[in-house]
């Protein structure tokens, strides 16, 4: 009874205080002061941490109002809630509404492809993203409504306002903006770049667009990515005018080159002239040399991730080029509603279309016993994909790829004269063909799964395969009816068959985090070596040989990776790559991290620093600087372990005056277990294991990259100097010495101009000096044993027989190189006439020193007509091609 | 084989259309290296040949060195000294290798002191040599008489089988010479696919990888124009069957892979890593070599005369 009644005391003092009235006639007065009224007005308590009211002004005006009122006023348009108990007041911030995630797409207006790369960014918090591969995004946002904007260089920004408690899946779809230069970015009311844009924690990163591709001259005007991508920094061409891409001091195949998410071995056609990857289908590509998401592995220099179109969902549209060298067709757009899509592209060398036949007519009027030549030689390469989109926020596609490559020559030589008493018939046949290429199918299917998770499936089979066939046949009229005669057949081949599934999760978490998790699985089958020959002949005994190696590999990852800010200024990507590698008696067990840095110092400078180990499992054999169809792909196996690299990269990104852009960076890159034939591989027998050609050593690569780019209006130029060290070391070459790297070019500098001169025209130049590659040069000849001449040397005709000797390994170094390429671009009524100048201050460059050992005799003391010589080649190449649109 | 012709090219066709020589100077000094070969030979006198390496624009084009001291060691035993002959250009000793001798030889030279040594290997074990057949073969011969007269030139083909026996448990290493060609290459000198292309018809050298300690049978052949053939002229094939040193046969590999190959065009352009050829020569380079061998002779003379007349 007495707790009750103190109870209802209680109660009712409290009653009496909160209702206890309160008068407040202030305009715009100190927080403070106004308390200090109501304190006098009801005696409260009022408790608060010391700079909650700072700065905040109270306009009110109530009269004998209850205080919870008074408060609920004063307090109606802030942050600031307040709980009463007994004479206490306690005030407080209100803690901030929990984020909501956002997420969406941006597309391409006119087709409805994905544009990945677009920044998308709350004008109100300057919250931002960018778009991924796929075009998606998802962006955390407070749950009030607020201005979203999307914008990608060359289109037209888009704003939308978004509720985001009521609205979690945003889509845009950006116009493309005419005339503008497709090189510059297009100004947004989003905060400026150097804010936001460079703040991504991506070091080394290169996006490439189809047009970057059109823009860039490149020889016999067949433009390609791995051509736009030599002429950025730390990307070194390799051979004159061929599709290589040596990335930091790093070798031809230690750059992963991916189509739609799937592994591509070879990537060119003609050794190298022209890549794999047909412009017509190319979306957009991604290229790292730096920091390495933790999503990739397999490669320790460069990756290349090239996505195809979906085409598009509202018209079909196409467009067929003829060129010089090849014709190319492509054709994409809807199927029945536009929500299939599919996406066509052709392309084909024409040589033999003309060679042929010409060939045929020449040796139709050839006489008897003369050698007529069998030559032909094509290319092609063909790129389905077929995408149904059952909602807005997924897709589900099939890609094909075959590309390959086709050679066939050698000679005939007939004879047949039947009319003689004794018939006289003989032929002879001597023709090898070889036939090269890469054979893709994959499966996949993305989609944003919720607000914050965005999934990519993929399921492929890759198969790259590479085959010789050579006959030699040779018979003649033996009598009485019977042709006797000799055949020499031998079949030789390689490939690599994989089988992939890959998982890729992105899911956005508060505090801006984004956190990328996936597994990849790789069930490789190769095949470094399947030859058989055969032979029979005349008297001697029929015989055949096989020789095989077979092994299979299996290569899976699990990664796991963390996008996240720290405050306004820092951001962070670190991942790591669990790699587990089995073959044939090994199992390898790597964890690679990966972690990068971007530290906006200020608006318009940030400060970028990264560390990756990578790893490679396979290894293209080769002992040609040109890409060859006999370049084997084998696994790292036989007691070679896996190839590694840990890269250090750091890098300043600057604006300057407003109009220019720069980017300082360097790195220091080591190289481990790398592998390479050894001096005394061709005495190793057929059927021996390959590995025992082999052996390992390591590699070191340091330098400095500078980019600096300036745009106004129609006109864009870059400027690029990379300076680069590049050596290796192998126990069993070079006596162990340290020896630089083939391409170990000091210095490489590209200058690129855009030049956009009307909306029907465009032209673009590029100009190209580096440092001459590296070469083994036997400066000395010497004496070999003299019993061996007659039957390996063919000396020079009078008796004089010498040999190489063979110094140190890139022991010499070709002239400084340099060229300008210019490409013009004339858009018609109905398509587009492409003008292009490879080389067109004819400067021919050195690829090669031979030495000629001249004539003469030794006994007289004089060697005559002996020099040393540089081969010049490439002088310039004129190109024209026609593209029609429809 | 002819498509060598095409194949490199082929590849290089854009730009050897296109492309030009020119002479220069390399500037670049490489100190010359003393030389040194020798061939070992069972029942052979000892020779050995001394020179140096030179650069093309060497004034001093005369690389044999005929001034130096060269001596040699039979055995281990005493070192003695060769004597220069100038008519053969090369330093030779009175002493004739035996089976089994291991022979080592010193040059002390301006550039330096080289030496090497080489053994002579056992001696070829020849089960049988036979003539298996003789065909007559139109050869790549159509011959001009006389102006706008052509006659269609045969060729006799002779094929043969030589039987050799192999020592079990150790590797050996053989070289097939003389006037005839193998049809029947027991190959050991790894060939990628682009050698294929380019190999003649047999290897001369080859090991004993397929066939150890057991019998052999090699399919050789010679060819013999049957155009003009002189009655009163002596026809023989000769075939010599040697068993030759590990590293002799790593020096001729080296050669043929270096210059008997398709890439050979490759490597003379500089699109390939040269091969530098095997050397044993400590100080320098060069090779000491041995080879024990047997010949074989056969007079075909009466052959070739009545295939000739039955034309």
């Amino acid at each position: 009874m007495r707790r009750t009644v103190v109870a209802l005391v209680l109660l009712w003092a409290a009653v009496l205080v909160m209702a206890r009235p309160v008068t407040v006639h202030v305009s715009d007065c100190p927080a403070d002061r106004v308390f200090a009224d109501i304190i006098r007005q009801t005696g409260m308590n009022f408790i608060y941490p010391s700079g909650l009211l700072s700065g905040m002004r109270v306009t009110l005006d109530v009269d004998r109002a209850p205080l919870s009122d008074v408060l609920g006023r004063m307090f109606r348009s802030t942050d600031i809630d307040f709980r009463i108990k007994g004479r206490n007041v306690t005030l407080f911030r209100r803690p901030a509404p929990a984020d909501v995630v956002v997420g969406g797409y941006v597309l391409e207006d006119s087709t409805g492809e994905a544009l990945p790369g677009a920044l998308v960014a709350d004008l109100a918090t300057r919250r931002a993203t960018m778009t991924n591969a796929a075009g998606f995004f998802s962006l955390r946002l407070p749950p009030s409504s607020t201005r979203l904007a999307a914008s990608f260089p060359g289109y037209v920004a888009d704003t939308v306002v978004v509720a985001p408690s009521h609205r979690r899946v945003v889509g845009f779809s950006l116009r493309e903006a005419p005339g503008e230069n497709m090189l510059a970015e297009v100004v947004v009311t989003a905060p400026r770049p150097g804010s936001t844009l460079d703040t991504e924690a991506d070091v080394g990163h290169v996006s490439v667009t189809s047009d970057d591709i059109r823009h860039t001259p490149v020889v016999f005007g067949e433009n390609d990515v791995v051509k736009t991508l030599q002429l950025t920094a730390g990307v070194l061409p390799g051979m004159e005018g061929f599709a290589g891409m040596y990335v930091h001091g790093g070798g031809a195949d230690e750059n992963l080159y991916m189509l739609d998410n799937v592994p591509l071995y070879q990537v060119s056609h003609f050794g190298g002239l022209f890549s794999a990857f047909n412009t017509e289908a190319v979306r957009n590509a991604d290229f790292y040399k730096s920091s390495f998401p933790a999503r990739y592995s397999g490669r320790l220099s460069g990756i290349l991730d090239v996505r195809t179109r979906d085409g598009s969902s509202s018209r079909r549209s196409g467009s067929f080029r003829l060129g010089l060298t090849s014709g190319a067709f492509a054709m994409n757009g809807p199927i029945r509603d536009g929500r299939t899509t599919y996406s066509v592209a052709l392309r084909r060398s024409w040589f033999d279309v003309l060679s042929v036949p010409a060939l045929a007519i020449v040796n139709a009027l050839q006489e008897d016993d003369t050698d007529k030549p069998a030559l032909r030689y094509d290319f092609s390469d063909i790129n389905l994909k077929l995408v149904h989109r059952p909602d807005s926020l997924g897709r589900i596609h099939a890609m094909f790829y075959y590309g390959e490559d086709y050679l066939k020559l050698g000679y005939t030589n007939d004879i047949n004269d039947a009319d003689r008493e004794t018939p006289y018939i003989r032929n002879i046949s001597d023709i090898a063909r070889m036939h090269w290429g890469n054979v893709v199918g994959s499966l996949g299917w993305r989609r944003q799964l919720s607000g914050s998770l965005f999934g990519e499936f993929t399921a492929a089979v890759s198969h790259h395969f590479s085959r010789l066939r050579y006959d030699y046949s040779e018979s003649v009229y033996a009598g009485e009816g019977h042709m006797a005669g000799q055949i020499s057949r031998s079949r030789s081949s390689h490939s690599v068959t994989d089988f992939v599934l890959r998982a890729d999760m992105s899911l956005s978490l508060p505090a801006s985090h984004r956190l990328e998790a996936g597994v990849d699985a790789t069930w490789h089958l190769f095949k470094p070596h399947d030859y058989r020959s055969e032979w029979e002949g005349y008297g001697s005994a029929a015989g055949a040989r096989r020789w095989l190696s077979r092994s299979r590999a299996f290569e899976g990852a699990v990664y796991v990776g963390d996008r996240f800010g720290i405050g306004r200024s820092l951001s962070v990507d670190a991942g790591l790559n669990l790699g587990v590698y089995i073959t044939s008696g090994h199992t390898f067990l790597n964890l690679d991290p990966r972690v990068s840095a971007a530290w906006s110092l200020r608006p318009g400078i940030v400060l970028k620093g990264a560390y990756s180990r990578m790893r490679q499992y396979v290894r293209q054999l080769s002992e040609s600087s040109i890409s060859l169809p006999t370049d084997r792909w084998v696994p790292a196996a036989g007691g070679f372990r896996p190839l590694t690299s840990d890269k250090i990269s750091l890098e300043l990104d600057f604006d300057f005056l407003s109009a220019w852009r720069f980017r300082i960076g360097g790195y220091w890159k080591w190289m481990r277990n790398l592998i390479d034939y050894r001096p005394d591989h061709y005495l190793v027998p057929p059927d021996a294991p390959w590995t025992d050609m082999l052996c390992a050593g390591s590699g070191r690569a340091r330098g400095v990259d500078l980019t600096a780019a300036w745009h106004r209006g129609p006109l864009s130029l870059r400027l690029v100097w990379s300076l680069l060290w590049a050596d290796r070391r192998f126990p069993d070459l070079n006596g162990g010495r340290r020896f630089p790297a083939k391409y170990d070019n000091r210095h490489k500098i590209t200058m690129l101009a855009v030049w956009q001169l009307n909306s029907r025209c465009d032209i673009s130049a590029a100009w190209t000096g580096m440092t001459g590659n590296r070469v083994t040069f036997a400066v000395q000849d010497y004496l070999p044993l003299s019993a061996t001449n007659m039957f390996f040397l063919g000396g020079d005709g009078m008796g004089n027989y010498a040999v190489d000797l063979v110094g140190g390994i890139n022991n010499y170094r070709l002239p400084f190189y340099h060229r300008l390429d210019i490409a013009a671009n004339l858009r018609t009524r109905h398509g587009m006439w492409t003008f292009s100048l490879y080389n067109a201050y004819c400067n021919m460059n050195v690829v090669g020193v031979v030495k000629d050992r001249g004539y003469g005799q030794w006994s007289d003391g004089r060697v005559e007509g002996a020099r040393y010589r540089r081969l010049r080649l490439v002088p310039v190449i004129p190109s024209v091609s026609y593209t029609w649109f429809f | 084989m002819i498509c060598k012709r095409y194949v490199i090219p082929f590849f290089l066709a854009p730009w050897l259309l296109t492309g030009c020589m020119e002479d220069f100077n390399p500037d670049v000094h490489e100190e010359p290296v003393a030389v040194l070969n020798t061939l070992v030979c069972a029942d052979s006198t000892l020779w050995a040949q001394v020179s140096r390496s030179w650069m093309l624009s060497d004034p001093l084009p005369d690389p044999i060195l005929s001034d130096v001291e060269v001596s040699y060691a039979v055995n281990g035993g005493a070192w003695l000294p060769m004597a220069y002959n100038p008519e053969r250009r090369r330093y030779e000793a009175g002493y004739v290798a035996r089976e089994g001798d291991r022979v080592e030889v010193s040059a002390a030279t301006r550039y330096g002191v080289v030496s090497a040594s080489a053994s002579v290997p056992r001696g070829v074990v020849i089960d049988s040599v036979s003539s298996a057949s003789a065909v007559i073969v139109d050869y790549n011969s159509i011959i001009a008489v006389d102006e706008g007269q052509f006659v269609y030139g045969k060729t006799l083909r002779v094929y043969y089988r030589v039987t050799i026996s192999d020592t079990p448990g150790e590797r050996d290493y053989y070289m097939v010479g003389g006037n005839v060609m193998m049809v029947d290459p027991v190959v050991d000198v790894n060939d990628s696919e682009l050698d294929w292309i380019s190999s003649a018809s047999g290897f001369c050298i080859f090991t004993d990888r397929l066939f150890d300690g057991s019998s052999y049978t090699l399919s050789l052949q010679s060819d013999h124009s049957l155009t003009w053939v002189y009655p009163d002229r002596r026809y023989v094939d000769e075939i010599v069957v040697c068993r030759i040193t590990a590293d002799y046969y790593r020096y001729l590999a080296s050669l043929y892979k270096k210059y008997g190959t398709l890439r050979s065009d490759l490597e003379y352009y500089g699109f390939m890593e040269p091969v530098a050829v095997f050397s044993n020569v400590s100080g320098g380079v060069g090779i000491a070599a041995g080879e024990n061998g047997v010949a074989r002779s056969f007079d075909i003379t009466k052959l070739v005369v009545d295939a000739a007349s039955g034309l």
